[in-house]
């Protein structure tokens, strides 16, 4: 359990807009719960043996956010306290994924959220075997100008010295 | 689903019916390249199905067709032209199959 402790610690200490923190988190350990979650997760691939869902408070973001907190910061919030996860997990030796598909009607039914709470996310957890190949990523040069869109970065960094 | 352990038909076809539900109603808002994956992880899943056949009755072609989807499905993530390509190839194996039955 210390593990998860250390982990949600990093998903709390996370970035929110305008500091709402309107996350809310739950730890699956127990199996069936977990196997029941996987049933209805068509994302949820493999055999890990725990998972956290990350949920937003619907009454939060809607209430003290407006329209930003309801459509963007709500779900902003939760991507960056995934990110801290992933990152606290990689850092213990641990195998994470992120996971989207999943029957959201599912999830509130099968661990009993209220109303105004809502999953998000998935994030499964478990001691790898292997080291999974990474998938394909762009350049830098590929997603990233200088002072404006479209202007190369690689052409106009300063030079040192 | 994940697990290997083998468990009645009637609970693997539950949970093949909560797989394939779930992905149906993925596919109206997720990318649709997923609801490729989704159809060919189903397809793999179905064919598991001969696991509870006699060893008579099961189809050796079909499970080499599970063989092959184990082993490339996750293609989708690392190699997506790759993947295209092994759907062309099951879709052609299958079709070659097809013209020798009498179906």
């Amino acid at each position: 359990m210390e593990e998860f402790r250390k982990i949600l610690d990093a998903a709390r200490l996370a970035p929110s807009g305008s500091n709402l923190q309107g996350w809310k988190f739950i730890v699956i350990t127990d199996q069936r719960i977990l196997n029941l979650v996987r049933l209805f997760s068509p994302g949820f691939l493999g055999n890990a043996p725990a998972a956290i869902v990350v949920c937003s408070d619907l009454d939060v973001y809607e209430k003290e956010g407006g329209e930003l907190g309801k459509n963007y910061i709500r779900i902003a919030d939760c991507a960056m306290a995934v990110e801290n996860m992933l990152l606290a997990a990689h850092a213990l030796g641990l195998g994470a994924c992120v996971i989207k598909s999943f029957s959201r009607i599912a999830l509130k039914e099968i661990l009993e959220l209220p109303e105004r709470i809502e999953p998000e996310f998935i994030v499964i957890l478990g001691h790898p075997k292997e080291q999974p190949k990474a998938p394909p990523k762009k350049r830098i040069e590929e997603i990233a100008y200088l002072n404006r869109y479209g202007v190369s970065w690689a052409s106009e960094v300063p030079r040192s010295g | 689903m994940g697990n290997t352990e083998k468990r009645s038909l009637s609970n693997y076809l539950f949970e093949l019916a909560t797989y394939m539900a779930s992905s149906a109603r993925g596919c109206l808002e997720e990318p649709q390249s997923y609801g490729t994956f989704r159809l060919i992880d189903a397809l793999g899943r179905v064919l598991k199905i001969q696991d509870y056949l006699p060893e008579a009755e099961k189809d050796r072609f079909l499970e080499k067709v599970r063989e092959d989807i184990e082993r490339n499905k996750f293609l989708k993530l690392t190699n997506p032209k790759a993947f295209e390509q092994f759907i062309d190839d099951l879709i052609l194996e299958l079709a070659k199959e097809a013209k020798k039955r009498s179906i």
